[in-house]
């Protein structure tokens, strides 16, 4: 079925030199039957489905909501515990790495001296090397692991621990 | 109900004892000019059917706060032309080029409708015309030369200015000449 096309839209196709053709086809020729007359039915039966469906909908957008909450939550906790647990190990860290600069410089001069020179200002018969430097035994006892570091140390200055520490356990 | 204006019709919905029936009403009124814009958009019965329902249920979903400042005739159009847009994006597909392209034009009769014996292959040739068309200057041309639409009413449907719709208007009717002498 064609339709002709209003008097201002044919003009306008005149005026613009074409020729395309002034009438139509029917959109509606293949439409089902009884098409339009149960539409508005239909979209208002589907209109009110999805009100009905609205409550389960919001109750579940709401518990995702909370789901999400309650994650953001755990992350900002994990995220403070995270900090802090850091900011304790790198201070620890810190500490250690200071003690080892000490050690180390400690070391550097103790390289570059001559043991006598150290002792000799106290003169003899008050404090012996071994009293006024430390006693590796007694770190062995108190802390294992600086004893070991020390006997490392003095390995690598080429210092005889004998000369500095007593005790049998550095080497 | 029938030859009841807009504004009555907003009227019940809004005021009055039924919505529902007021809104059906308002389905009733506007189903068959936008299914035939939907229609003559997507080609497809039941895509054009989808997205008629969706328009209508959009329409519902937005009609309390609808100020009336458009007219409920443009208004309606407008979801419309955003639905099918929507569509047309996700579909990313020309069905009536890939379908409907058997049919070849005689020699020499194109174009000249009074010529026509079958006057249906030269609506095809035109409705694949404007399937080539993008997207916006298809709505254009579908909105004047099948809906009939003012430009002014096209200016508040697609949110452009009267001149610009004129010029993408024009260059849509020689594109799809162009296309139709090119096919035959």
């Amino acid at each position: 079925m064609k339709k002709e096309l209003p008097e201002d839209i044919q003009r306008e196709l005149s005026e613009l030199g074409s020729s395309l053709p002034h009438f139509k086809e029917d959109p509606f020729s293949d439409v089902p039957e009884d098409f339009f007359e149960a539409f508005p039915t239909r979209v208002v039966k589907q209109i009110k489905l999805q009100d009905q469906k609205k409550p389960v909908r919001s109750f579940v957008i709401g518990l995702r909501h909370w789901a999400a909450m309650a994650a953001s939550l755990l992350l900002l906790i994990s995220l403070g515990l995270g900090f802090l647990l850091t900011e304790r190990f790198s201070h620890s860290e810190e500490a250690l790495a200071d003690e080892s600069l000490l050690a180390d410089n400690w070391f550097h001069w103790l390289a570059d001296i001559d043991p006598a020179q150290i002792y000799e200002p106290f003169g003899e018969g008050e404090l012996s090397p071994e009293e006024i430097l430390f006693n590796a035994a007694d770190w062995e006892e108190t802390d294992p692991f600086l004893s070991d570091y020390l006997a490392e140390v003095l390995a690598y200055y080429h210092l005889d621990p004998d000369t500095y520490f007593l005790g049998e356990s550095i080497h | 109900m029938k030859g009841l204006s807009d504004e009555q019709l907003l009227s019940r919905f809004r005021d009055g004892d039924n919505p529902d029936q007021a809104f059906q009403n308002i389905v009733e009124k506007y189903q068959r000019p936008l299914y035939a814009y939907l229609r003559r958009l997507v080609d497809e019965h039941e895509d054009a059917a989808d997205l008629l329902q969706e328009v209508f249920i959009k329409a519902w979903q937005a009609l309390e706060k609808f100020r009336g400042e458009s007219g409920l005739y443009t208004w309606l159009y407008r979801i419309a032309t955003n639905e099918a847009l929507s569509f047309l994006r996700q579909k990313k597909r020309r069905p009536f080029l890939a379908q409907h392209d058997e049919e070849t034009l005689s020699p020499g009769h194109v174009l000249k409708a009074d010529e026509w014996v079958d006057a249906r292959r030269l609506q095809q040739r035109i409705k694949q015309g404007i399937e080539s068309l993008p997207e916006k200057q298809r709505m254009v041309f579908s909105l004047r030369y099948y809906q009939e639409m003012k430009y002014e009413d096209m200016a508040r449907v697609l949110d452009t200015s009267e001149g610009a719709l004129k010029a993408s208007y024009h260059h849509a009717v020689k594109k799809i000449e162009a296309f139709v002498r090119q096919t035959d």
